[in-house]
C-alpha cells in the first residue's frame, strides 16, 4: 500500500518534470541577461536610409507618408516581404512579434514596418492584416510607382526579383530585418534565421542606449 | 515480492511520462517505418492566401524511401506542394537558381546560415544574400534517417487557403511516399 503511494507521487513527480521542461523557456531564461555586443549584423559603414519615403497604407499610418526612421528615442524595425509568401516572412514577422512581446521595458519606443515588393497582390489592407496577426500596430508599407519602390529596396540593399511559376509567381528576395535608430541609421540586421531571443536581446540593448544618449543631450 | 514491484512500477512511469508528453509535440503519427512527428502548422492572418505545414518524419525501417506527395482538403486550401527555401545569389538567373536548390539539404543550409550571422562586423554588400523557394519533386528518406521540415527548409506549402489557420485547430495532411502506405497526419495550428 505504502508502495503504491510512493508510485503514484513518484509518477505524478515524473510527469511534471518530464512535461514542465520545456527548452524553449530555457533559452527564454539564458537569454534574459543582455549580451554586451549586438548579436546582428552591423554594417560597416552603416546604411542611412532616413531620407526614404513611402505611402503608409496601415490605419496607423493615418495616410501620411512613412519615412524611414525611428521616433525620436525609438527603434523602427523594417521588413521587405510579400504576403503570399508562406515560409520565410511569416517566420521573420512572428518571430519580431515574439521579440517585441517579452519586452521588458521600452515596447512603446519600438515601431515595425513592412515593405511589401507585391503591391500587385497586396492591398494596403492585406498587408496591414498580415502585419497586425505578428505585430499588432505596424506600418504597411506600399507603393505601385515601381521607381519609389526600388528606390527604397536600394536604400536598404534590398533584392527582390519575381519568379514566375506556372499559375503564381513568388520572389526571390533579400530576408533581412533592420533596426533603424531616429535619424535613419540602421543600427544592425537580423538575416533569416535570427532567433527571437537575439532580436529581443539587441532590441533592449539598443533601447538601453537610446535612453542614454537622450539623457546626455537633455543634460546642458 | 515487494522488490520484484519497482521494475515494474519503474516501467508504468516511463510509459505514463511518455504518454502525457507524446501529446504536448501534437501531430505524431506512425505508419509502419515512417514516423511523423510534431506537425505543426503557423497560424495565418485573416486575408492571407498561403500558409506552410512543418513536421519531421523519420524512416525507422532499413530501406530508403522518399515523399512524394502532399494533399489537403479543399476546406483547408486549394493545393498541397512541397517546397524548399534555397539561397540565391540575388543577381542570379531563373535557371540559376533552380540549380543553386540541388544538393543543399534542410539542416546543413539551416545550420550554415546560423554560423555565419552571430556578431559580425559586416564591410560587403548582404544585399547580393537572396533568399527563395522553389518546389521539390521529392524529399528524400534515407532508411534511420530524421528529416525535419522547417521554416527556413523544406516545408509543406498550402496554396490559396480557404480559411485563415487558426490556433488551436489541426489540419490533416495526407503524405504520399514512394514504397510506405499514404497516411495522414493533423498538424497542430500553433500561433508561433
Amino acid at each position: 500500500m505504502r508502495i503504491a503511494v510512493a508510485a503514484a507521487a513518484l509518477v505524478a513527480a515524473m510527469l511534471t518534470a518530464g512535461c514542465g521542461g520545456d527548452a524553449r523557456s530555457a533559452v527564454e531564461r539564458a537569454s534574459t541577461q543582455p549580451g554586451s555586443a549586438l548579436r546582428g549584423v552591423v554594417r560597416t559603414p552603416p546604411l542611412r536610409v532616413g531620407d526614404v519615403v513611402l505611402p503608409d497604407e496601415s490605419p496607423t499610418g493615418r495616410g501620411e507618408p512613412f519615412a524611414m526612421r525611428a521616433r525620436p528615442g525609438g527603434l523602427l524595425l523594417v521588413y521587405f516581404g510579400y504576403t503570399a509568401c508562406p515560409d520565410i516572412c511569416p517566420t521573420t514577422l512572428a518571430d519580431i512579434g515574439a521579440a517585441l512581446r517579452g519586452l521588458k521595458t521600452g515596447r512603446d519606443r519600438v515601431e515595425v514596418a513592412m515593405v511589401t515588393f507585391d503591391p500587385e497582390r497586396d492591398t494596403g489592407e492585406v498587408v496591414t492584416s498580415f502585419l497586425d496577426h505578428f505585430v499588432e500596430g505596424g506600418h504597411a508599407l506600399r507603393t505601385e510607382d515601381s521607381e519609389q519602390l526600388q528606390a527604397a529596396e536600394s536604400a536598404f540593399r534590398v533584392v527582390a526579383r519575381r519568379v514566375d511559376e506556372k499559375d503564381t509567381y513568388s520572389f526571390e528576395h533579400t530576408a533581412i530585418t533592420y533596426a533603424v535608430d531616429d535619424s535613419g541609421t540602421v543600427l544592425v540586421e537580423w538575416p533569416f534565421g535570427t532567433t527571437w531571443q537575439d532580436m529581443r536581446s539587441d532590441i533592449e540593448l539598443l533601447i538601453d542606449r537610446s535612453s542614454v544618449s537622450n539623457d546626455k543631450e537633455t543634460v546642458p | 515480492m515487494k522488490r520484484t514491484l519497482w521494475p515494474v512500477m519503474m516501467l508504468m512511469v516511463v510509459a505514463l511520462t511518455a504518454a502525457a508528453c507524446g501529446g504536448d509535440d501534437g501531430g505524431d503519427s506512425a505508419n509502419g517505418t515512417i514516423v511523423v512527428t510534431n506537425a505543426w502548422a503557423r497560424s495565418s492572418a485573416a486575408m492571407a492566401n498561403a500558409g506552410a505545414v512543418y513536421m519531421t518524419i523519420e524512416n525507422t525501417g532499413g530501406a530508403d524511401d522518399a515523399l512524394l506527395d502532399v494533399a489537403v482538403d479543399p476546406s483547408v486550401a486549394a493545393s498541397a506542394e512541397l517546397h524548399e527555401v534555397v539561397m540565391g545569389d540575388g543577381a542570379s538567373s531563373t535557371t540559376m537558381t533552380g540549380e543553386m536548390g540541388d544538393g543543399m539539404s534542410s539542416t546543413t543550409m539551416a545550420g550554415d546560415m546560423g554560423d555565419g550571422m552571430s556578431s559580425t562586423t559586416m564591410a560587403g554588400d548582404m544585399g547580393g544574400n537572396t533568399m527563395t523557394m522553389q518546389e521539390v519533386d521529392q524529399i528524400d528518406l534515407p532508411a534511420g534517417v530524421s528529416v525535419k521540415l522547417e521554416p527556413g527548409a523544406y516545408h509543406v506549402m498550402l496554396l490559396d487557403l480557404a480559411a485563415p489557420l487558426e490556433t488551436g485547430t489541426t489540419i490533416a495532411v495526407t503524405l504520399t511516399f514512394e514504397h510506405a502506405a499514404m497516411f495522414a497526419v493533423n498538424a497542430e495550428v500553433r500561433a508561433e
